[in-house]
């Protein structure tokens, strides 16, 4: 039997965790150590507007539980920070000098927000919604807040929106900026844009589109955040324009790095035995090909399973097939979809749309060839995981887009089935 | 490592009739207003694509939703396989409906909740109401949940196809390691004590072969030793309608009369089909062996097969069962019972097809088995002190000659021996029937 391996996870995020999972389910003899510097059980900042919405508690918002790492068979080093890797000698070392060797090391260590360029900005004081801490800092500065009080929130991507809803929801005031024409810039297009500010604007919240800040001030106790044209005032301000990888810790290696850090298809980084997963990877995009970040959750823990997979020296055909845009944003009552491209800018594209203005019901598919290549819904019964489904297996469409439309629900099913039959799981069943 | 496998709900895709959707109505029934109105089953009417079918969760073994949940609040079930929510922990984002390439999971609009299938904790409604049998639920649970170790080597030295092996190997996987197992020269001989090849033992297992008419006898004294030193150790028969019918049904009905605590499992393969395919008094009735030859003076075996499990019922032992391994699950819950009998004797009588001396192709002894559960001509039975009871019935049986048709050493039956062997099989199950009735 091959000696055991001494697998090395720095980060405690999903990519890192479902890696772990992967790599225990393939060798149950194999070391693995998680490395983490945060001092809580794994969470996701996915969760963290539910906290403020009183959704859910933080009790209820860890991952995994107490017990978890102890039944995978893992040592998890909390609160404790890596400052360089030396690939040469394969080993981290720890701040303190203390040192720990591997013989495949996986960076997870995810991204964190973008600090944004403006005037002032730092010394109003602002909040960047991503971890936990911050979480407490906001909810403890809300309670102190006068009831009447308002928050703004810069940036209308989905982060920004969904604390926006979760903040409306607990009934605060809420003011968004946002520099684009539009919210969900990325995700929708003008059209479905109109309803979903609609419905957004109707619960309380203020939109300011089209407006780049640049600067914010303090005046008499209340932040004032200035843009082209105006101003607003607000008691708290957000800042959610973005993450940025953590890449600090492979400056000083020969690790490529661009925007995040350059990984092949299987995950591996540009240095033997190093991969990476997650926020902090570059990875290509499932219809160009070329490199980008696309730091969501669902693509973080395909890359965790794939790079788990490589370490553990799985399947070898396990490989990554580059990610593909997907938002789901859920908010009072509604759900607005948008799967793959969803505003493509050429010719070479069928889009096929339907808009029912009472139901506020819209949806939109873009066709390339044969194949579906992204779907845009607001309020409609489909599923959402089928829709992708036919993106990721390319799976030929042709004679039914304009049934797909009529029908997407049904349509979309009886072509996953179709296909899962000839090839997939369900043909054993 | 043993793999879990857990009931589940079966669903033939695609082939509904148009327009039902009794499956989901009776989801949302059961579900009612706690739940919200929204069943978790969903059927799937598309007139203009001629398609019509019904989806829900799959239970899958690694499940995409609960690998994609920020909040950790989905797990598959340990003990019951089934895929659950913990509604305290979801946020309603929405991902595991994303990522879910089946259409298993939805997004509750009304409790903002995500909501799938929990198979109505092991009695799907859905089933219930389906009546065109796209659903059914299957509860293979019982006999994976007690396999244990596989005890014998890969591969045997028997003929392709022989179901005996896998018999063994089943029977070992459920009663386990601490038993002590029994043969007789045979064709399980070479699988249990490996003569002829090696390793000697194909099983990893203690075994002990006995003679042709010495089984019962010597499980008496290995059982009573331990007995006597303290040790309640379960000695395992498993051997030929040869050794159980013909030679060794003296040593077998003292046992049995004497009430001794084993368990005697005869592989019956009705004939001794190790020595070259002679007649045993378990062959059946026109069936050819090289000892009831077929031609112008000999028409098969003469005599219709002696009944040796209603005989070993007569003696009034503890449990009497049939088995086939084309019902599996049958076969191991009786293999559990007998094992939990402490106070007196048990006998399986295993239906063990044999391709070689029946003439079947070696990838059909599975079909045979079950075939001839299904025509009545191996009824499954059981006896628990006397009491009769029928542990499965085909809804539909089929006539015997569906039976017959299968193997070669039948081939030379006529119309009117078909009738004639119908009468037995037909006269043999009303028997069974009738002491089922009175028990």
């Amino acid at each position: 039997m091959a000696a055991t391996k001494r697998h090395i996870i720095i980060g405690s995020g999903s990519a890192a965790l479902s890696a772990l999972e992967r790599i225990r389910s393939i060798t149950g003899e194999d070391e693995i150590k998680v490395i983490t510097k945060d001092t809580f059980l794994p969470y996701s900042p996915t969760a963290l507007p539910h906290l403020l919405s009183g959704r859910i508690r933080e009790a209820d918002m860890v991952m995994r539980d107490e017990g978890y790492f102890q039944d995978m068979g893992c040592a998890c080093l909390k609160g404790k920070e890596v400052s360089r890797i030396v690939p040469e000698r394969k080993e981290i070392i720890f701040g303190d000098e203390e040192k720990e060797r591997y013989d495949t090391l996986l960076i997870a260590t995810g991204s964190r927000p973008v600090s944004p360029a403006i005037k002032g900005l730092d010394a109003v004081g602002f909040i960047s919604f991503h971890t936990i801490e911050d979480c407490r800092r906001l909810q403890s500065e809300l309670d102190r807040m006068d009831r009447k009080g308002k928050v703004a929130i810069l940036g209308a991507g989905l982060v920004g929106m969904e604390i926006a809803t979760a903040l409306l929801e607990a009934g605060y005031g809420v003011q968004i900026i946002e520099k684009e024409k539009r919210i969900l810039p990325l995700y929708f297009d003008s059209e479905v844009e109109v309803d979903i500010r609609g419905i957004c604007q109707a619960k309380g919240a203020q939109l300011f589109t089209s407006k780049e800040v640049t600067e914010a001030r303090r005046n008499n106790g209340k932040i004032e955040v200035g843009f082209k044209g105006g101003s607003l005032e607000a008691d708290i301000l957000i800042t959610a324009v973005g993450v940025k990888a953590n890449t600090n810790l492979v400056a000083n290696t020969n690790i490529r790095l661009r925007n995040g850090i350059l990984v092949d298809s299987r995950m591996k980084t540009s240095v033997e035995d190093i991969y990476a997963a997650g926020d902090v990877a570059e990875t290509p995009s499932f219809f160009t090909n070329e490199l980008g970040m696309n730091p969501i959750l669902p693509e973080a823990v395909t890359q965790g399973k794939i790079a788990g997979t490589n370490m553990a020296g799985g399947d070898n055909n396990y490989e990554y097939e580059g990610w593909i845009p997907m938002n789901l944003f859920n908010f009072f009552g509604n759900v607005a979809l948008s799967v793959g491209l969803s505003q493509p800018e050429s010719n070479d594209y069928l889009i096929l749309k339907h808009h029912d203005d009472n139901k506020k019901q819209f949806k939109k598919l873009i066709f390339k060839g044969d194949l579906l290549v992204g779907a845009v819904f607001l309020n409609m019964d489909v599923s959402p995981g089928i829709i992708h489904y036919l993106i990721k297996r390319r799976v030929d469409v042709h004679s039914y887009q304009e049934l797909l439309l009529e029908k997407p629900k049904e349509i979309s099913y009886m072509l996953m089935l179709q296909t899962e039959r000839k090839e997939g799981f369900l043909s054993r069943g | 490592m043993l793999k879990s496998f857990y009931d589940h709900l079966k669903i033939e895709y695609g082939v509904c009739p148009p327009d039902c959707s009794a499956c989901e109505q009776a989801c949302v029934e059961r579900r009612g207003n706690d739940l919200g109105k929204v069943g978790v089953i969903k059927s799937i009417h598309t007139e203009k694509a001629h398609f019509h079918g019904a989806a829900t969760c799959i239970q899958c073994s690694q499940p995409a939703c609960a690998e994609v949940c920020p909040t950790g609040a989905i797990h598959k079930s340990k003990t019951s396989g089934i895929v659950q929510i913990n509604k305290e922990k979801c946020i309603a984002c929405g991902l595991c409906t994303l990522v879910c390439p089946y259409g298993g999971i939805y997004y509750d609009l009304n409790k903002e909740k995500a909501t799938k299938c929990d198979l109505c904790g092991g009695e799907p409604r859905c089933v219930e109401a389906c009546k065109y049998g796209v659903l059914s639920f299957l509860k293979n649970r019982t006999i994976y949940s007690c396999l244990k170790e596989d005890l014998m080597t890969p591969g045997a030295p028997l003929c392709s196809g022989c179901p005996a092996e896998f018999a063994l190997r089943f029977v070992m996987r459920v009663l386990g390691k601490d038993v002590i197992y029994f043969d007789s020269p045979g064709c399980a001989t070479v699988l249990m004590d490996g003569i002829g090849v090696k390793p000697h033992a194909l099983a990893h297992a203690a075994t002990m072969q006995c003679l042709l008419n010495n089984v019962a006898a010597t499980m008496t004294g290995v059982k009573r030793y331990y007995r006597k030193v303290g040790r309640d150790i379960p000695c395992v028969a498993f051997v030929g309608d040869g050794c159980t019918a013909d030679i060794g049904f003296q040593s077998l009905s003292g046992a049995a009369e004497r009430g001794e605590n084993i368990i005697y499992i005869c592989y019956d393969n009705e004939g001794y089909m190790n020595t070259g395919i002679q007649r045993s008094s378990t062959t059946p009735f026109r069936g050819w062996t090289t000892t009831t030859p077929v031609g112008k003076n000999r028409w098969g075996k003469e005599q219709p097969a002696k009944n040796v499990p209603l005989l070993m019922a007569f003696h009034g032992i503890r449990y009497v069962a049939t088995a086939t391994i084309g019902y599996l699950e049958d076969f191991a819950q009786k293999l559990l019972k007998a094992k939990s009998v402490k106070d007196g004797m048990v006998y399986i009588h295993l239906l063990s097809p044999c391709p070689t001396g029946w003439r079947f192709d070696p990838s059909d002894a599975i079909q045979v088995s079950k075939m001839a559960v299904d025509t009545h001509y191996f009824p499954l039975w059981e006896a628990e002190s006397g009491k009769f009871h029928l542990t499965y019935q085909a809804e539909k049986p089929k006539p015997v000659k569906e039976f017959i048709s299968l193997t070669g050493r039948f081939s030379h039956l006529r119309e009117k021996d078909l009738e004639e062997i119908q009468k037995m099989v037909d006269a043999r199950f009303a028997m069974i029937q009738r002491l089922a009735e009175l028990s």
